[in-house]
């Protein structure tokens, strides 16, 4: 096999490496799509990436950390901190306290002012929102009316639908947690044991509502897994984060 | 079928209690692969937790600690995501990768994270990669010995690199800086760090490889 060119290495060791802007990033999404035999070299330098942390030298974490992890996993107890670095923390809390007071009564003022003037940027930012709420539940209903359900997606986190619409585009509709800013969802297409791709990023409405259109060159073959994953935008070049819905287009 | 086979194991743990797992179930789990642990962790079994913990919470602790350079910051990374493998083990998906590989990618980008928001990165300590501590015994000697291989491979390998271009690979990996954050933070063109990188990562594939052989 030919190798890639250099300019195109040098975009694929930094996508592994997460080291591009998001640009550069939807540069490499274009570069597999177009190029897929890409992929191989891809999958080499992601396992070669992943490998890195192996290298590190083993630094013994609190003994009581195990139990402070698992305790907080499970939901019995909140994150804790070490006794020592809680002991501190409790010192500087003394010593913000006394200070605290006299800028408490400064705040309370200033937040009273500024509380009226968020009063009504909140209302306009709700009156937004829900226009934006109603023309995406218009435009699902009107694809929905005459589209064909290609795949759904389920999982505990939400849920979604596939779509192939009469002018060709695939659509997919999901209901999701909303977002941070800094985050997007990600969709990705597995075709049997080769790594998942990169298919599409979008966000969701303060509802949990979103859709993307899928453009002709990247719909999934027939019988292939979508998933969904939560990642930071502008996308990642592999999962980073579990499954939130999945579900396998329809084989036809 | 990958599910199929699980089942069979969990219903071995399950008939011996496994929330309260005898000694024969907690052997029964120790020889459990990763991917096993999960369905298990999915199901609420905290002692299949535990065990990952046995497993990867000393990686895991590095690796938040070299990346936050915070010990306080790297334990509150290290609940964070137990937390996540507790709360959302029932969406690993093995098509997408090995389970290690998926608790280190949410140890890495949870540790960045953390780094980000709490505005550390210019205190970020470097905790060079020669300072090995003797590593305890674990309870499956086969996994610790193929551990340790992995690591004398990766750090054989990395030993061999330019050190710019370690360093270019760490500060993407670890630091989790752009090329153009690299180039700014070395001072240096960013077409020298782009071949950096490349060179580094091709020259780390190739001699991973030749391990592997």
């Amino acid at each position: 096999m030919t190798a890639p060119p250099d300019d195109v290495l040098d975009l694929l060791t930094a996508y592994v490496l997460g080291a591009l802007e998001p640009a550069e990033v939807s540069q490499v999404h274009q570069l597999l799509e177009q190029q897929p035999e890409l992929q191989r070299t891809l999958t080499e330098l992601r396992a070669t990436a992943q490998r890195l942390p192996y290298a590190l030298a083993d630094h013994e974490p609190p003994a009581d950390l195990r139990r402070r992890a698992l305790e907080h996993a499970v939901g019995r107890s909140q994150p804790i901190r070490s006794v020592a670095s809680s002991a501190m923390v409790r010192w500087r809390w003394l010593a913000l306290t006394f200070g605290g007071i006299a800028a408490v009564a400064v705040v309370v003022v200033l937040v009273t002012l500024v509380q009226l003037v968020d009063t009504r940027v909140e209302l306009s930012r709700t009156a937004a929102d829900l226009a934006a709420a109603r023309a995406v539940q218009q435009q699902v209903v009107a694809i929905a009316t005459e589209a064909q359900v290609m795949a759904r997606l389920s999982g505990g986190s939400g849920r979604g639908v596939v779509l192939s619409a009469p002018a060709g585009a695939t659509l997919l509709i999901a209901n999701l947690p909303p977002q941070q800013p800094d985050r997007v969802y990600q969709l990705w297409r597995i075709v049997g044991d080769e790594a998942p791709i990169s298919a599409a990023t979008f966000t969701v409405d303060a509802h949990g509502y979103g859709f993307v259109t899928i453009a002709g060159d990247q719909r999934p073959p027939p019988g292939a897994t979508l998933a969904v994953t939560d990642e930071p935008a502008p996308g990642s070049p592999g999962p980073t984060t579990p499954i939130l819905i999945v579900g396998q287009l329809n084989s036809t | 079928m990958y599910t199929t086979s699980v089942n069979c194991r969990c219903a071995r743990i399950e008939d011996q209690g496994a929330r309260k797992p005898t000694d024969t179930a907690i052997v029964e789990i120790e020889r459990m692969r990763d991917e096993d642990l999960l369905v298990l962790v999915a199901q609420r079994h905290e002692s299949a937790l535990g065990m990952i913990y046995d497993r990867y919470g000393r990686l895991i602790y590095s690796i938040a600690l070299r990346i936050t350079g915070d010990r306080q910051t790297a334990e509150e990374v290290v609940q964070d995501v137990f937390q996540s493998v507790w709360q959302t083990a029932g969406s690993y998906h093995p098509e997408l990768g090995a389970a290690s590989t998926w608790l280190l990618s949410i140890t890495r980008h949870r540790a960045i994270d953390a780094t980000r928001s709490k505005r550390e990165r210019a205190r970020t300590r470097e905790y060079p990669l020669d300072q090995i501590r003797p590593v305890a015994e674990d309870t499956l000697v086969e996994r610790e010995v193929e551990r340790r291989v992995l690591r004398d491979e990766v750090r054989s390998a990395l030993d061999t690199l330019p050190s710019n271009q370690r360093q270019a690979i760490e500060l993407a990996y670890y630091g989790g800086l752009t090329r153009a954050e690299i180039a700014d933070t070395l001072g240096e063109p960013l077409g020298t760090v782009k071949t950096r990188l490349r060179l580094g990562l091709l020259k780390l594939r190739d001699l991973l490889q030749a391990f592997g052989e």
